[in-house]
């Protein structure tokens, strides 16, 4: 289980969704087979199901690719924000950091 | 809400014993989130159903913004949409993301300088604040 201390809420909040299967540490801690699409700990090379080659791109970088990102501290963000949450950088337009899609 | 799909992503293998069995993926990521039981029915369509029904749907959360079936991962449970429709936000947001300013409040409802809300859960751009 994981170290969190759990007196804050947001660790507890990121614990619940852990749990469950939700939120960006389950997309950091695992990877998909190019093959068969099984799940794989982010730490294995090869898949557990059919023995595949795992890409070293986790399901996270996955998401990542697939949204704007503040070019600060590299989170995802909605296409409204003006400035990141996590770390207060003023964000390029819309569209302008968008990174280019990458295959999982 | 876009009309959802039938069913979520799938790949059907023909069984030893006569039946089929389904393979159900993430729409967005291709996630295996489901290897049905082998299946017998007439036709295809006929066993799909069965499959999705009884195994398949309960393995998935269905966006009702773009209609995908997706995995739970690829879903972001605080906005009820899948992460496409609705990026993570974080709950207790260090800067305000309209005007910047530094959050005293991490569980503030609203910005205390622009009025923006700050909840999570797709505002979708209607958050609210002064332009």
């Amino acid at each position: 289980m994981t170290n969190y201390d759990l007196r804050t809420r947001k660790a507890l909040r990121q614990v619940t969704l852990l749990e469950f299967g939700f939120g960006p540490e389950t997309m950091q801690r695992c990877k998909l087979c190019p093959e068969c699409g099984r799940a794989n700990p982010a730490q294995d090379t090869h898949c557990a199901d059919c023995g595949a080659v795992l890409p070293e791109k986790t399901l996270y970088d996955f998401y990542l690719s697939r949204h704007r990102c503040c070019p600060g501290c590299g989170v995802a963000v909605t296409d409204y924000a003006v400035y990141c949450p996590e770390c207060g950088t003023r964000l390029p337009k819309a569209g302008v950091t968008r990174r280019k899609e990458t295959a999982v | 809400m876009a009309e959802s799909q039938k069913t979520a992503t799938y790949k059907v293998i023909a069984d030893a014993g006569g039946g089929r069995v389904f393979r159900f993926y993430c729409d967005i990521s291709g996630e295996l989130c489901c290897v049905t039981k082998p299946i017998r029915a007439d036709t295809e369509e006929a066993a799909l159903e069965i499959a999705w029904d009884k195994e398949g749907k309960w393995e998935f959360n269905l966006c009702p913004k773009c209609g995908k079936y997706v995995s739970s991962a690829m879903f972001n449970v605080n906005a009820g949409l899948c992460l496409d429709c609705a990026p993570w936000e974080d709950e207790y947001p260090s800067f305000c993301h309209h005007c910047g300013v530094r959050l005293q409040e991490p569980d503030a409802c609203f910005c205390p300088i622009c009025g923006a809300r700050l909840q999570v859960g797709g505002t979708d751009g209607k958050e609210g604040a002064a332009e």
